[in-house]
């Protein structure tokens, strides 16, 4: 018996013994199935008449994007020998401004980029869209709702399928035609790419996907402080006495599962410890949180009927523990490594790289800019949360490349933007955060440092950006301008409110919110338009861009709007009528304000910008050109970021489709080999 | 004396919930034992093990796992992936050896025990069997053996000299739980024999050694100079469950298994 006795000890030999027989073996099955299914992938395509690489002119395209870096603090940073690796680049091969989108917004410029056509062909203007019935803002990428069948049982819904997700951007991605020609890519974190198509190749999305509220981002403070009034964003929630700590409850989801559920919540409490640290008591596991110290991602699990659970993830961070106890956490991330809602392609990619690399954050946008804005965590927390997200992506990018031999990769990091946004207001200014962008640059550049070392003669990169950034002084209230001009009516005794309440729209004949332009309420579109469409709206559209062209801030004696465009002016394609009627290019300084941003029609104009958000790049977009480096020479002098899906598919042999309007740029050999040549 | 107390203790305890759940068939008895056993495993297992390496190890397996399939159109990629998955592999099975050391020596001694519970069946009555003495050295007097009665022995000692052995047939002619009485060279020992009904325990070779005592640990050790160890050729008892009929250990092996299996969450051991 003792041979037998000895093959088991416990469950840890028995599992281990299993458990490695059957990784062992299942890889080993996917191995011999991927290589035995090779020579017939091949043969399809053969068939199929499929190119793949036969006519490729490079091995591997890389497209490093920096989000809102600017051109001239580039140029000016390289000339002080501070970015050496981007001046290498540039050196070596070229450095252009890369013209932007109208407007200059990071989900317009990004689905240019990956689609080469104009806002009006693939329908992407702002952030938000207006509901043409309602009038009320809606997210322009995407559209989430329950699905379409409920098994209602008492006061249950059980649903009869999956939520519908879905994505408003259209026309086709430069990665959808290559990977019909078979010639994969890995699309990592670029902006209005939620919920994730299908192609031949790997995606994780990013910009615009939800958090598990289902929102953009809502963060929670628990707090012993009392008041401390409304937050423009974010949730303040209480922090009740209980024995020798505190008890708070973490809100989730709505329980979808219930007819008027309520949210999913979830108690924890916080024990106030030696040196400023407390223990965190959560789902029942314990942390030690010390004091402006982000914690790891943290699982929760809610839990809502028949057993159904929904899994997210949080970074907590304690950033006060005396008199007052507060307590900052994330918005509640999709869990990457169990999504509740497709975040990937395939779908099991999201989860591959949480395995691989550890958890990440899957929001949209991940670096919580409404926190520091409404002082719930300050400059130092926002920095370390942001260069956590840039370190995460940073892996999951390495990690592609290490895993690319050939085909694309594209990388869009976002710390780049989002510091920029809030510390703008410090640059250059003194104090403490006066080299903060500068230290930014840096670390980009440390990035394109690292990611040199994967570029060889077979490989061509584009470092790039999608537009570049000025400050933002003064918010421009363009409802209040146009309630002053007789453009806009409240109804009566009403006063404006947020998302256009108080408008009377029979009397309105322009509105706004985002951050693009100007809306005619146009009759026959608009639920209660009264602007005839045609000749009427033609006229009081170049009647707005003649007024609103130079238009004043009498205060300072500045320029606010260098000039207004009526949209067909600057669009061509289907979903024009979806676009804001006029484009306003604001003067360096100035920008919607965050009253006009969200509807609201206030009494003043101009107002100053006093969040910590004090850098911007909604403004005319030929003061905020992007960034295009490159290793090799690039032959236009003005490219545009709606050159680059046509210059990807031309880098592998691919005639871009006729409804692409960007041009290849024409990229020369690499420059050793042109020397050897010369020689 | 030490390992005697130990294994009386041991065996005692098992003894207790054997009586305690005497209603129950041995199936049954085996069943529960197993689920606490593996209770007990996993519990012990998430204290010794390093639970943060094994997660991040199984995440690792796991990631080049579907590394595989997500890469399935490289080869190259897939290739490496299996060279990975092998060193997660091999990395998993290296941060199981703390706890299975820590583990063994419980596990195997409880296996020892119960192999006396449910490894061996009684002695059929009427069918015959083999009782084998092991000396050390050759006998100067003529072994002699006294059977209790319900047991015939049919044949004089026979000897093996080369390996100082002396067996007799015996045939158990009635249900007996008793004593076979062993006289050589003027001194006397006993074995405790089972034969017929349902006993709740068929002791093993009885033996002398302490160190032999820690695997056959049915009874006392022998304590008598000359004699190393005395048995009975046991037929194997096997154990049905769900219809299947097999031997225990396989029974525990499962079952141990599956409730550590279950339990693992509630306990939040990875393993």
């Amino acid at each position: 018996m003792m041979p037998v006795y000895l093959a088991y000890i416990g469950p840890g030999a028995g599992f281990a013994f299993l458990g490695s027989f059957l990784t062992l073996a299942v890889g080993l099955a996917l191995g011999a199935a991927s290589l035995l299914a090779w020579p017939f992938r091949m043969m399809w395509r053969f068939l199929r008449g499929a190119q793949g690489y036969k006519r490729a002119k490079v091995r591997k395209l890389i497209f490093l994007g920096l989000d809102g870096l600017d051109p001239a603090l580039t140029e000016r940073y390289m000339k002080e020998g501070k970015l050496p690796n981007m001046r290498r680049l540039s050196e070596q091969g070229s450095f252009r401004r890369l013209r932007t989108t109208f407007p200059a917004l990071s989900p317009v410029a990004w689905s240019t980029f990956a689609t080469g056509v104009n806002p009006a062909r693939h329908a992407m203007f702002d952030f938000l869209n207006r509901n043409l019935k309602s009038y009320l803002p809606e997210l322009s990428s995407t559209r989430v709702r329950d699905p379409q069948r409920m098994l209602h049982i008492g006061k249950y819904r059980i649903p009869l399928g999956k939520p519908i997700v879905e994505m408003r951007r259209k026309s086709r991605t430069f990665w959808q035609v290559l990977g019909e020609h078979h010639i994969t890519s890995t699309v990592l974190r670029v902006p209005i790419t939620f919920p994730p198509e299908k192609f031949n190749g790997r995606l994780l999305s990013a910009m615009c996907t939800p958090d598990l509220l289902g929102t953009q981002g809502t963060f929670a403070l628990f707090t012993t402080r009392a008041g401390g009034g409304a937050m423009e964003s974010g949730n303040r929630f209480p922090l009740s006495k209980s024995g020798e700590g505190y008890a708070g409850e973490i809100q989730g989801p709505a329980n979808s599962m219930r007819e008027n559920g309520g949210a999913l919540k979830l108690p924890f409490t916080l024990k106030p410890g030696a040196g400023g640290t407390a223990l965190l008591e959560v789902c029942g596991e314990r942390y030690r949180l010390r004091p402006n110290e982000f914690t790891p991602w943290i699982t929760l699990t809610f839990r809502a009927s028949f057993g159904i659970r929904v899994k997210g993830i949080v970074r907590f961070l304690l950033t006060e523990t005396e008199p007052e106890i507060s307590l900052y956490m994330t918005p509640v991330n999709i869990d990457p490594e169990n999504p509740a809602l497709p975040i990937s392609h395939p779908s099991i990619y999201a989860t591959y790289l949480a395995k691989l690399l550890g958890a990440y954050a899957t929001l949209g946008m991940a670096e919580d800019t409404w926190a520091l804005n409404e002082q719930a965590i300050d400059e130092e927390a926002f920095l370390q949360q942001a260069y956590l997200t840039c370190a995460e992506r940073e892996a999951m990018f390495f990690s592609a490349l290490e895993r690319t031999r050939r085909g694309v990769t594209a990388c869009v990091f976002d710390t780049t933007d989002r510091v920029q946004h809030m510390f703008f207001r410090h640059k250059d200014k003194g104090g403490p955060y006066s080299r903060t962008i500068e230290e930014l640059y840096r670390r980009a550049d440390d990035i394109v440092g690292k990611t040199l070392k994967y570029v060889d003669d077979g490989t061509v990169l584009f470092v790039l950006s999608d537009h570049g950034f000025a400050s933002f002084e003064r918010g421009v209230n363009l409802n209040a301008w146009l309630h002053q001009n007789g453009y806009l009516a409240l109804k009566e005794g009403a006063e404006g409110r947020d998302y256009l309440q108080g408008i009377d729209w029979s009397r309105t004949k322009a509105y706004t919110f985002g951050l693009a332009g100007i809306y005619i309420n146009q009759k026959g579109r608009e639920q209660y338009g009264i602007v005839a469409p045609g000749a009427e709206t033609d006229a009081l559209k170049l009647e707005l861009a003649a007024r609103l062209t130079g238009l004043r801030d009498e205060e300072l004696g500045r320029t606010a709007i260098r000039k207004a465009w009526p949209s067909d002016a600057l669009y061509r394609g289907p979903y024009l009528d979806a676009a804001p009627d006029l484009i306003i290019g604001y003067a360096d300084g100035y920008r919607a304000s965050w009253d006009a941003a969200v509807g609201k029609v206030t009494a003043a104009v101009f107002e100053d910008n006093r969040k910590a958000w004090s850098g911007d790049h909604c403004i005319d977009p030929h003061l905020v050109p992007g960034v295009l480096i490159s290793n090799r020479r690039i032959a236009a002098e003005d490219p545009g970021i709606e050159d680059m899906a046509p210059t990807a598919l031309e880098l592998f042999g691919i005639k871009p489709p006729a409804y692409m309007e960007g041009r290849p740029l024409i990229v020369s050999e690499p420059a050793r080999a042109q020397s050897e040549v010369a020689a | 004396m030490v390992m005697d107390a130990f294994n009386q203790a041991f065996n005692s305890l098992l003894l207790w919930y054997s009586a305690a759940t005497a209603w129950a068939p041995a199936s049954v008895r085996l069943a529960l034992l197993s689920a606490a056993a593996g209770v007990g495993m996993i519990w012990v297992f998430g204290k010794v093990s390093n639970q943060a390496r094994i997660r991040t190890v199984k995440r690792k397996v796991q990631a080049h796992l579907l590394e595989l399939r997500i890469f399935s159109d490289e080869p190259a990629v897939a290739w490496r992936a299996q060279k990975s998955l092998l060193r997660a592999n091999l990395g998993y099975a290296g941060l199981m050896l703390q706890p299975v050391l820590v583990l063994a020596l419980p596990t195997v001694l409880l296996l020892v025990h119960l192999e006396g519970f449910y490894g061996r069946a009684p002695l059929a009555v009427g069918r015959p069997a083999i009782v084998t003495v092991a000396m050390r050295g050759p006998a100067i007097t003529a072994p002699v053996l006294m059977a209790p009665e319900g047991i015939e022995i049919e044949t004089p000692p026979v000897r093996v000299l080369e390996r100082n052995e002396v067996s007799w047939r015996i045939r158990p002619v009635a249900p007996v739980s008793g004593y076979l009485h062993f006289t050589i060279d003027g001194r006397t020992v006993s074995k405790r024999i089972e034969a017929g009904g349902s006993p709740l325990f068929v002791p093993g070779r009885r033996v002398d050694s302490a160190f032999a005592a820690l695997w056959r640990p049915g009874e006392p050790r022998i304590g008598a100079g000359n004699i190393e160890w005395i048995d009975i050729r046991y037929p194997q008892a096997s154990v049905s469950l769900f219809g299947f009929s097999t031997d225990w250990l396989v029974w525990f092996f499962i079952l141990s298994m599956a409730s550590a299996l279950l339990l693992k969450g509630r306990f939040k051991v990875s393993v």
